[in-house]
């Protein structure tokens, strides 16, 4: 019931937000060089849209991308908004899903962020990043609570 | 369960093996190097994560469909798309069946068949094989 990593990746494809929850080595390189998550995070965007025309059977209409990326130590949540805002969170591989926070992400994002007159969304087609210290640290909290109660729940089995 | 298609890559990304099942939509032009793509991006992605630099993908999960990949030390790839509800440690435990059993079975040993560029597999008891052990796993009838 870990969460190693949060992006917050905008419609463009663009990294415009990472907060990281524990020690760098439990994300392995990602952790150690730190810029290589601008490259991933739009690598992972490009993935998102292959699992959508991937989709077998379905009206094309009706595709919808990957949410869960199941890896051996790892598993990648991606909880896409209506606005085509794309939340992604690593976690442990025990992790089976992380609806609920995403949840909690999403409206601390609209709180924080989008309802913050300084914050510029996207200037001459480049998305901003988000600079803005509550976000943050409300996003922290967020995150810390969640472990809270997972480890409560482990406790209480 | 239901089981859509198989895709099974060679170290070279050659696309060797393609089986479907269930599928009513059209197979896609290019769709066999757009799967390979996709399953190599999120390995490396995997393997990037990880702290002894080893572990890799397992499962992509999306609303409508689910991915399982396996990847051999010889650098065979595997991407097997079903319905999202199939168990992602069962079919892991079929990949290592897959592989063991029927690939060793019909391909190791069949003397047409070479690991190099551009070698399909064409031998009909693989094919065979493969769908007698899903349907022995309940995922095809």
């Amino acid at each position: 019931m870990t969460v190693h990593l949060l992006w917050i990746i905008n419609q463009s494809g663009q990294l415009i937000a990472k907060s990281s929850f524990t020690a760098p080595e439990n994300i392995g390189e990602l952790g150690a060089k730190p810029d290589l998550q601008l490259t991933m995070s739009s690598i992972l965007f490009s993935t998102y849209g292959m699992s959508q025309e991937l989709t077998p059977n379905a009206n094309p209409v009706d595709s919808a991308g990957m949410t869960l990326v199941e890896c051996e130590e790892h598993n990648i949540h991606i909880y896409e908004t209506p606005t085509l805002v794309k939340f992604v969170l690593v976690s442990d591989s025990r992790t089976r899903e992380c609806n609920a926070l995403f949840r909690e992400l999403h409206s601390l994002y609209v709180e924080y962020v989008m309802k913050n007159p300084f914050h510029i969304v996207d200037e001459g087609g480049i998305g901003q990043p988000i600079r803005i210290a509550a976000f943050t640290g409300a996003v922290k909290r967020a995150v810390d609570r969640y472990h809270a109660a997972g480890v409560s729940n482990a406790t209480r089995k | 369960m239901t089981l859509y298609s198989i895709y099974i890559f060679n170290r070279y990304g050659d696309n060797i093996f393609y089986m479907q099942w269930n599928r009513t939509s059209a197979v896609q032009e290019g769709e066999a190097s757009l799967v390979a793509g996709f399953i190599y991006t999120l390995q490396h992605l995997s393997l990037q994560l990880s702290s002894t630099g080893t572990s890799g993908l397992r499962a992509v999960q999306t609303p409508f469909y689910k991915l399982h990949y396996a990847e051999t030390m010889t650098g065979y790839r595997v991407a097997l798309l079903t319905c999202r509800n199939v168990s992602t440690a069962l079919v892991q435990g079929i990949f290592i069946e897959m592989f063991r059993d029927v690939f060793h079975k019909t391909l190791t040993r069949d003397l047409n068949y070479r690991h190099k560029p551009g070698c399909m597999i064409t031998n009909p008891d693989f094919a065979e094989g493969l769908e007698a052990l899903f349907r022995s796993k309940q995922l095809l009838e």
